[in-house]
């Protein structure tokens, strides 16, 4: 491997730390380099080509680190898995950069460093990604978990330098798929050579997946006092612990907040602090979201919305009204942002006793609602606001509309269950909520008893028109799908019906690419479908 | 969070830092011919500062709680290799008069163990303090001979050993007496190092690291080895 064959990026905010770290590269081979100060910089020169490597400094300047550039980039797919990332750190950077969770670089190095050290590291993360290419070609946007399984199969086979990241990656694989007793099974086997603390957090995983909660929260607890850096433990931990002991999540949160100052995880604190009450606490975590980061590239509105909850909770009037105006400040403007806004001063104008300046606002969410599309979380705030103004009717069909589209998305419906409880309508909330997924389930049921019973063109009719109102529900999608299917094998190629079952995978294979039954549609499809007909691109 | 102790410790280091690169400088500027057997001594003293440095503030952080090692897998072969080049590029030289001349101790090295392309998790960073303390450590008091090796632990975890063909360890130190370690030349703050990484390495069910020394090195020289969980 060459490295004056590749094309890399470099990226650091101080001129002279550019310089002479692309001197370096140069000396090393890499003459191909371009160079971003920035993350927007950067963000820019990766939509426009390709690039082999990226050498990101930790410190980015303005509140900005490298770290949060890579979470970007990865969630947002503009780094393929096969591009290698290389971080740079003074030491205190350093434990940052090593506890990172969920998106870490490929390796790290430590300042000062020599042009030497850096080749060999570039190098050998190079050959790492090039050596896994065969697997990560099945991942990214479109993953293929059959064939990225296969593909670690045959690399484990090889039995080559890399097995134990190849078995990281299948570990995720098979715990992705919801496959718990092969990924237990996986990790059992690793651990029975060594402990390394992926594999223990991902046996963990595992046993939560496998229904065995009790012993995955025991073998966390054990694995954060061995490696008390690890974060992703922690994250497993406070995910664990969310669904039966919020106050307890709470301190995993803290204790990870300790080891790591993230944005993302004081997200994740305020939203426990709010679910705990523990009101001050969420103003400070939310507080420091807002203002950390002064790139702009993180913003949220739900920042700033959950923000002037905490201030109208602790009844600081002043700063929640600040809180909702700053958000308008400082994004874009969309009639979904001004929604937004309108909907959080609602209830702060309840809360001050303003309810004419509350009616006004909450007149203006609901227009907005009613001409346009809203994303989940602004609903919810107008449903929030509905509770407040003594509009509850009006707030649960907000709620039954979110919940049956996203009937399938567990944090919806928590969000979803969170807004009762601000409400202060816990048992309602939860009876609620239980009734929209049974309802959901009936239909389901209902329209598989009406094929069954030779009724087929009911089903489909009620498939259809539920797959259209809810177009985030994969499991409607599907099971619309597969009626129309059903159809065209009884009764011959229609290609109008094959056209419209075409339609609903794609909008399944949207709404949740992982489910666990779009593979079986999506042979049944292939399986139909005649030569000619449209190809389905999932 | 780092206090104002360790944010000193880290100045001191970095300024330690570019003094080696004045050094450096100095040596150019005045003969770069002919090494300087001072300006050798110079360089080494400064590195050798900056890893006390390291140390001190590993146990710094550990008396305040802060010290949390950063566990990943290493590719043994991989993490010896660079150990190796960085021995090699720090390694201490004598002076012959005026003028440095390379040291002609030999270091033999076992490495079958890694070459099997085998994985460890354990904090790099750190373990590659302890063993380069261990080998500069072994440099000043071999006689000809060092042998540095991995080798599987019997029952689990790996084992790096250092041995040489010097006199051995004084009784107090094998005692594990650390006054009287103090009393000598050296403060002992390696050997405390050392040990603080071994024991800090940790699986969840409970094993740990440790540091073990003894005299049955080269014909009766010291052999310090870490075994790690």
């Amino acid at each position: 491997m060459q490295l004056s064959e590749k094309v890399g990026l470099l990226i650091d905010d101080i001129a002279a730390m550019r310089t002479t770290v692309r001197i370096q590269l140069a000396s090393i081979g890499l003459e191909k380099c371009d160079q971003a100060r920035d993350i927007k910089e950067a963000i820019e020169k990766l939509n426009l080509k390709h690039y082999d490597l990226i050498v990101c400094d930790y410190n980015l300047g303005k509140g900005a680190d490298g770290q949060q550039f890579l979470e970007l980039v990865r969630r947002k797919q503009l780094l393929p898995m096969t591009t290698a990332f290389l971080m740079i750190t003074g030491e205190t950077g350093y434990q940052q950069v090593s506890t990172a969770a969920e998106y870490s670089p490929d390796d790290y190095l430590l300042k000062p460093f020599t042009a030497e050290t850096l080749g060999t590291r570039l190098v050998r993360i190079i050959e790492k990604k090039e050596a896994l290419q065969p697997i990560y070609q099945h991942m990214g946007a479109k993953t293929d978990f059959t064939k990225a399984l296969a593909a670690c199969d045959d690399l484990l086979a090889k039995k080559t330098r890399y097995s134990l990241e190849v078995l990281r990656i299948k570990g995720d694989l098979l715990l992705g798929k919801g496959r718990a007793s092969e990924a237990l099974a996986l990790y059992d086997e690793i651990l029975k050579e060594r402990s390394t603390p992926w594999a223990e957090v991902g046996k963990a995983q595992a046993l939560i997946a496998y229904g065995n909660p009790d012993e995955a929260r025991i073998l966390l607890e054990q694995t954060l006092v061995a490696y008390p850096n690890y974060l992703a433990g922690y994250d497993a931990l406070a995910n664990l612990l969310v669904k039966t002991d919020k106050p307890a999540a709470q301190q995993v949160v803290e204790q990870a907040l300790h080891v790591a100052m993230t944005t993302q995880r004081q997200r994740d604190l305020g939203s426990l602090a709010i679910s705990n009450k523990d009101f001050s606490r969420a103003e400070e975590a939310y507080r420091y979201a807002v203002d950390r980061d002064r790139t702009g590239f993180f913003k949220s509105p739900d920042d700033y919305a959950a923000l002037a909850r905490s201030c109208f909770e602790q009844d600081k009037i002043p700063e929640a009204l600040n809180a909702a105006k700053d958000m308008a400040q400082h994004l874009p403007r969309t009639p979904e942002l001004a929604a937004r806004q309108a909907a959080v001063e609602c209830q702060v104008h309840i809360r001050a006793g303003d309810e004419k300046a509350a009616k006004a606002a909450l007149a203006k969410a609901q227009a907005a609602q009613k001409s346009s599309k809203l994303d989940v979380n602004t609903m919810l705030e107008i449903a929030q606001a509905c509770f407040a103004a003594g509009e509850p009717d009006e707030a649960k069909k907000i709620i039954q509309d979110v919940a049956e589209d996203h009937q399938e998305n567990e944090q919806v419906i928590n969000a979803a269950r969170g807004v009762f409880e601000a409400a202060g309508l816990d048992e309602e909330g939860a009876e609620f909520l239980d009734n929209t997924r049974k309802n959901m389930i009936r239909l389901n049921n209902d329209a598989v008893a009406l094929a069954k019973s030779g009724e087929l063109d009911k089903a489909i009719t009620m498939l259809v028109e539920a797959a259209d109102r809810l177009p985030n529900n994969a499991q409607v999608a599907i099971n619309a799908a597969q009626a129309l299917l059903m159809r065209v094998q009884q009764q011959g190629v229609d290609m109008t019906q094959l056209g419209q079952a075409h339609r609903y995978i794609t909008q399944a294979y949207r709404a949740h690419p992982t489910h666990p039954k779009l593979e079986g549609a999506v042979a049944y499809y292939r399986k139909i479908a005649p030569p000619g007909a449209r190809q389905l691109e999932v | 969070m780092d206090t104002l102790v360790a944010a000193a410790i880290h100045d001191a280091k970095n300024a330690l830092s570019s003094l080696g690169v004045w050094l450096d400088e100095a040596q150019r500027e005045c003969d770069p011919q002919h090494k300087s057997a001072a300006m050798l001594q110079a360089k080494t003293i400064t590195a050798l500062l900056s890893s006390q440095l390291v140390e001190l503030l590993a146990l710094y952080r550990a008396g305040e709680g802060n010290l949390r090692l950063a566990v990943e897998d290493q590719h043994l072969g991989d993490f010896l290799a660079e150990l190796m080049a960085e021995l090699a590029a720090s390694r201490p030289m004598e002076s012959n008069g005026t003028t440095a001349v390379a040291s002609p101790i030999a270091i033999d090295t076992d490495f079958a163990f890694a070459e099997q392309n085998v994985a460890w998790a354990f904090d790099a960073y750190l373990v590659k303090f302890v063993l380069l303390d261990a080998l500069r450590n072994a440099l000043r008091h071999a006689k000809q001979r060092i042998h540095f090796s991995i080798a599987a632990e019997p029952g689990g975890g790996i084992r790096f050993s250092v041995a040489d063909d010097g006199t051995g360890y004084p009784p107090e130190t094998l005692n594990n007496e650390t006054s009287s370690a103090m009393s000598k030349k050296s403060s002992g703050l390696g050997l405390s190092f050392a040990r603080l990484i071994a024991a800090r390495h940790a699986t969840p069910s409970g094993h740990h690291g440790r540091l073990e020394l003894s005299n049955d090195g080269l014909n009766g020289g010291a052999r310090v080895s870490l075994i790690l969980p």
